[in-house]
């Protein structure tokens, strides 16, 4: 788990797109402060499942794993353009990516999964949430 | 020969149906282990219910205003995600790809 994340954060820090668009930066699940005060837009990237696909005779060496991470922006520039440019960026990013590399696994692929566009209470601000399923296997 | 074609196919439908029925429970009951709870008004709230006529079925919540089950599972600027539904999905798929008849 901890080698993916850090494959997440190199990819970030590599593409400077996804880093310029999100000039609050990317946090692992949560912003600083238990009420963020970071600066908009910026996001947030969650490990929601990891699941082992066991299969017979594989507990070591070609152990295969499947996460679900989700990935959550915010803006509170009122027109979308803003939260829009940082999905292309993301999508760019991540879709399918052969750039992400994991420490001891091969990227087996990166999928997109859903995006939601929300408008997020009290204030309204544009909440983006976009899902890669990401299956990796053990070198 | 005797037609039983449209017997056979509602047979079928019905051990279909009888299935999806099942693995919705699956994922209703993982849901409910899952929710986070204070009052348990969001673990009360998810149920189960089954399309009248085809194989299909869902599990979920029925609170929508204000929407925090929804909130709870992706998560805010001020909560960080707890999955309830998607984690329970897990468990769904696990049980329907070692179903046994």
């Amino acid at each position: 788990m901890e080698a993916l994340i850090d494959a997440i954060w190199e990819s970030y820090n590599r593409d400077n797109t996804l880093k310029d668009a999100l000039s609050g930066g990317l946090y692992f699940a949560e912003a600083p402060g238990s009420r963020p005060k970071t600066k908009m837009p910026y996001g947030a990237f969650n490990i929601i499942t990891n699941t082992p696909l066991w299969t017979m005779g594989s507990e070591t060496s070609t152990r295969r794993e499947e996460y679900l991470i989700q990935f959550s922006f915010w803006s509170e520039d009122n027109s979308r353009s803003e939260i829009m440019d940082i999905q292309a960026a993301a999508i760019s990013c991540f879709d399918w990516s052969t750039d992400v590399e994991v420490s001891g696994y091969t990227v087996t692929w990166i999928e997109r999964n859903t995006s939601q566009l929300i408008r997020e209470p009290p204030d309204q601000v544009w909440h983006l949430i976009i899902e890669y399923h990401i299956r990796i296997q053990a070198t | 020969m005797k037609d039983n074609s449209a017997q056979f196919k509602a047979h079928l439908l019905q051990k279909r149906r009888a299935v999806v029925h099942k693995l919705c429970f699956i994922g209703e009951a993982s849901a409910k282990r899952r929710a986070p709870h204070k009052t348990s008004r969001f673990r009360d709230s998810i149920t189960t219910e089954m399309h009248p006529t085809d194989a299909v079925g869902r599990y979920g919540t029925n609170i929508s205003d204000p929407p925090y089950p929804f909130f709870l599972e992706f998560g805010t600027r001020f909560i960080t995600p707890r999955p309830t539904f998607r984690n329970s999905l897990e468990d769904v798929r696990k049980a329907a790809s070692t179903w046994k008849h």
